[in-house]
């Protein structure tokens, strides 16, 4: 009797801490499909702010399903047509004033993104958050005034990440990311994105400005403002193809 | 009894044991000729591999912005420009300068891409300078100040599997966050023996380097030597007072603090061999000392029944030790002097492994000597210091001896 009874109880707790493990990833999974659908387009400018100088740069960008995305620089004058493309693992840089596609090698993602605050890795490889880590609902906490969720996410054994654990504040009922601070191997945090100005872009609700800190550097950041968003439209994937990335004159 | 007197009579006394005296002047002589050569080899590589090894990387000291050491930003930059140079050319001391745009960014050749370290050089002054062009091993140096051409490590040419006169890409960040991009021609493979380096590092022109990162006539260090390491620190100290608070100097310790810990290490072990060397020739020194006071307890004590101060009595006995004491120390340095004057002027060759692992290090593979007169002083003094130490014994008894029982011989 007393054993059927913590046989009982480990399996009813067993259950909920699977449940509990179940729909972080489900919150998640719901985020980031949020933010890209099953395929994406959106048009942003980036500002980066630094203490001696600021620079602005427009791009737009498509996404389709996890593992596509091309992000192309419209302006300034001198980096206009400069793209990055993501195909599953692999990414490459489209280099218009050489003429040369550079592959990125895997070592490089954790590298500044156009000399941005964001990493090669945060601007093309968002996906992984879902398919790489493993997601731990950690408390629920308000972010600038809307009620969250916080979920831990760990990378699993192996996998190709260059971050040492996530925390992610998504909001309830919307599913937007609203916070994330990434920590390396060591525990450290070492960047905090936080989202802001909600509002309806490609008919969702979606933070329309996102800026990424530095932990370590107070004085400068990086601002990405998001102009138009278009969601789940029919895109080939050999839009995604190396010579597109060279040809895309939009 | 005259100062001169108590001088003759010591010299005379320690005599009377001519075979005794000579083994302990001997033995001390024998220790500081050991010493010397061994801490004036050390010295003499420090300072030979110190103001080689400098050359290619830290130089005697650097002139940065004050920011840039801390995470070597391309925004971190010092002028270029005429009156800079001519300022830093007066700075007492300084017998080159040469300026360098040192940074970071992604290298692409085929379908791969690696972090590198770049290097931008003013070709002609760099190679008089640290003979850059003797380094390369295949292909042949920069020919013009401003020509598109990369020189790589040899591990890096191995990893982009490049040849002479393929193309080379840099890809990164340029000067307040503009894009730097551009392609170059390989024009040569330099070798580099310490091996991170040689995986890491693209040499490019000066003006090349300055155009890919668009930084105008700037650079992020101009590099300093000087006419001898020892000058290091006044020359660290007039350039300070000489460029003021808006540029910083750090000298080669600072850039490279895994060079100055080895050599704090190795001098270290160095003076720690040699105090275990004294130690042994101070017992010896310290028993000939004690015998030379022990059998003579019954003349001490007819010498002070006569009339003689105790305290000329303890001098005479200072004074025997001393002669002892310099008489080898004048051997030693005149059988090492000779010795170390022949190593100064031809230097150990050093073959084989040894040879190879000095290289590693970005040594060269002699061993040259140094004949600063430091050293031999120091000798010296570590004598002294032990004379002083074994000089408390007789100067104990000769205070304490009884003059009643000395005589008697009863003690």
């Amino acid at each position: 009797m007393k054993k059927s009874l913590i046989f009982l109880f480990i399996v009813f707790f067993g259950m909920a801490g699977l449940a509990q493990a179940d729909s972080a990833s489900e919150i998640i999974t719901k985020a980031d499909l949020k933010m890209r659908g099953q395929s994406s387009y959106t048009e942003m400018t980036m500002q980066i702010v630094r203490p001696s100088w600021t620079r602005s740069m427009s791009m737009k960008a498509w996404t389709k399903e996890q593992n596509y995305s091309l992000v192309l620089v419209t302006a300034p004058a001198q980096d206009k047509g400069s793209s990055s493309l993501k195909r599953f693992k692999e990414m490459w840089n489209w280099v218009p004033n050489i003429e040369r596609i550079i592959k990125i090698a895997p070592s490089m993602l954790g590298q500044s993104w156009m000399g941005s605050d964001f990493t090669n890795d945060d601007l093309i490889n968002q996906s992984s958050i879902v398919v790489d880590y493993i997601h731990k609902l950690i408390k629920e906490e308000a972010f600038d005034k809307a009620p969250c969720w916080v979920v831990e996410a760990t990378p699993k054994p192996n996998a190709p990440v260059v971050w040492g654990k996530q925390v992610i504040w998504i909001s309830k009922g919307e599913y937007n990311m609203r916070k994330v601070e990434y920590y390396d191997e060591f525990e450290d945090l070492i960047n905090t994105m936080s989202t802001f100005d909600v509002k309806t872009l490609g008919g969702r609700k979606i933070p329309a400005r996102q800026e990424m800190q530095p932990a370590d550097k107070p004085d400068q950041k990086t601002v990405l403002l998001y102009h138009k968003a278009q969601f789940n439209f029919d895109i080939p994937t050999d839009f995604f193809s190396q010579k597109n990335m060279r040809d895309l004159r939009i | 009894m005259t100062p001169e007197f108590t001088a003759r009579l010591a010299w005379r006394n320690i005599w009377r044991q001519k075979r005794r005296t000579l083994i302990t002047a001997g033995a001390i002589s024998a220790a500081l000729l050991l010493a010397l050569f061994m801490r004036s080899m050390q010295e003499g590589s420090y300072s030979q591999n110190l103001d080689n090894a400098t050359r290619f990387y830290s130089g005697y000291l650097q002139l940065q912005e004050p920011g840039f050491a801390e995470n070597q930003s391309i925004d971190r930059l010092l002028p270029a420009d005429q009156s800079f140079e001519t300022k830093i050319r007066s700075i007492k001391g300084v017998s080159i300068a040469v300026p360098r745009l040192e940074s970071f960014a992604l290298g692409a050749a085929g379908d791969r891409s690696k972090g590198v370290m770049v290097m931008g050089v003013a070709p002609r002054a760099e190679n008089d300078y640290s003979g850059l062009a003797e380094r390369v091993q295949k292909g042949r140096y920069f020919s013009s100040e401003d020509e598109k051409a990369v020189l790589v490590g040899g591990k890096l040419a191995e990893y982009f599997s490049l040849k002479i006169g393929n193309e080379f890409v840099l890809y990164g960040q340029g000067y307040h966050g503009t894009t730097a991009a551009g392609l170059y021609k390989v024009a040569g493979i330099i070798h580099f023996p310490n091996q991170q380096i040689d995986a890491r590092i693209v040499y490019l022109p000066l003006k090349t380097a300055q155009a890919l990162y668009q930084t105008g006539n700037q650079v992020s260090a101009w590099v300093l030597h000087g006419d001898a390491v020892k000058e290091i620190p006044r020359l660290e100290k007039s350039a300070r007072e000489q460029m003021g608070k808006s540029v910083k100097v750090r000298n080669w310790a600072d850039i490279s603090p895994e060079l100055a810990q080895q050599i704090a290490l190795d001098r270290a072990s160095g003076i720690f061999m040699i105090l275990v060397l004294y130690g042994v020739v101070g017992f010896g020194l310290f028993a000939t000392i004690v015998m030379m006071t022990l059998e003579r307890r019954r003349e001490f004590a007819v010498m002070l029944a006569t009339g003689m101060e105790r305290a000329k009595l303890q001098v005479l006995v200072i004074l025997e030790s001393l002669f002892i004491a310099l008489t080898g120390v004048i051997m030693g340095f005149v059988l090492a002097f000779p010795i170390l004057l022949w190593f100064y002027y031809h230097p150990i060759q050093l073959t084989g492994d040894l040879a190879a692992t000095f290289e590693e290090m970005g040594f060269e593979a002699i061993m040259p000597f140094s004949l600063a007169p430091e050293l031999f002083l120091g000798q010296m003094l570590i004598v002294l210091t032990l004379l002083v130490i074994c000089c408390l014994y007789p100067l104990v008894r000769i205070f304490k001896l009884e003059v009643a029982a000395g005589l008697k011989g009863n003690l």
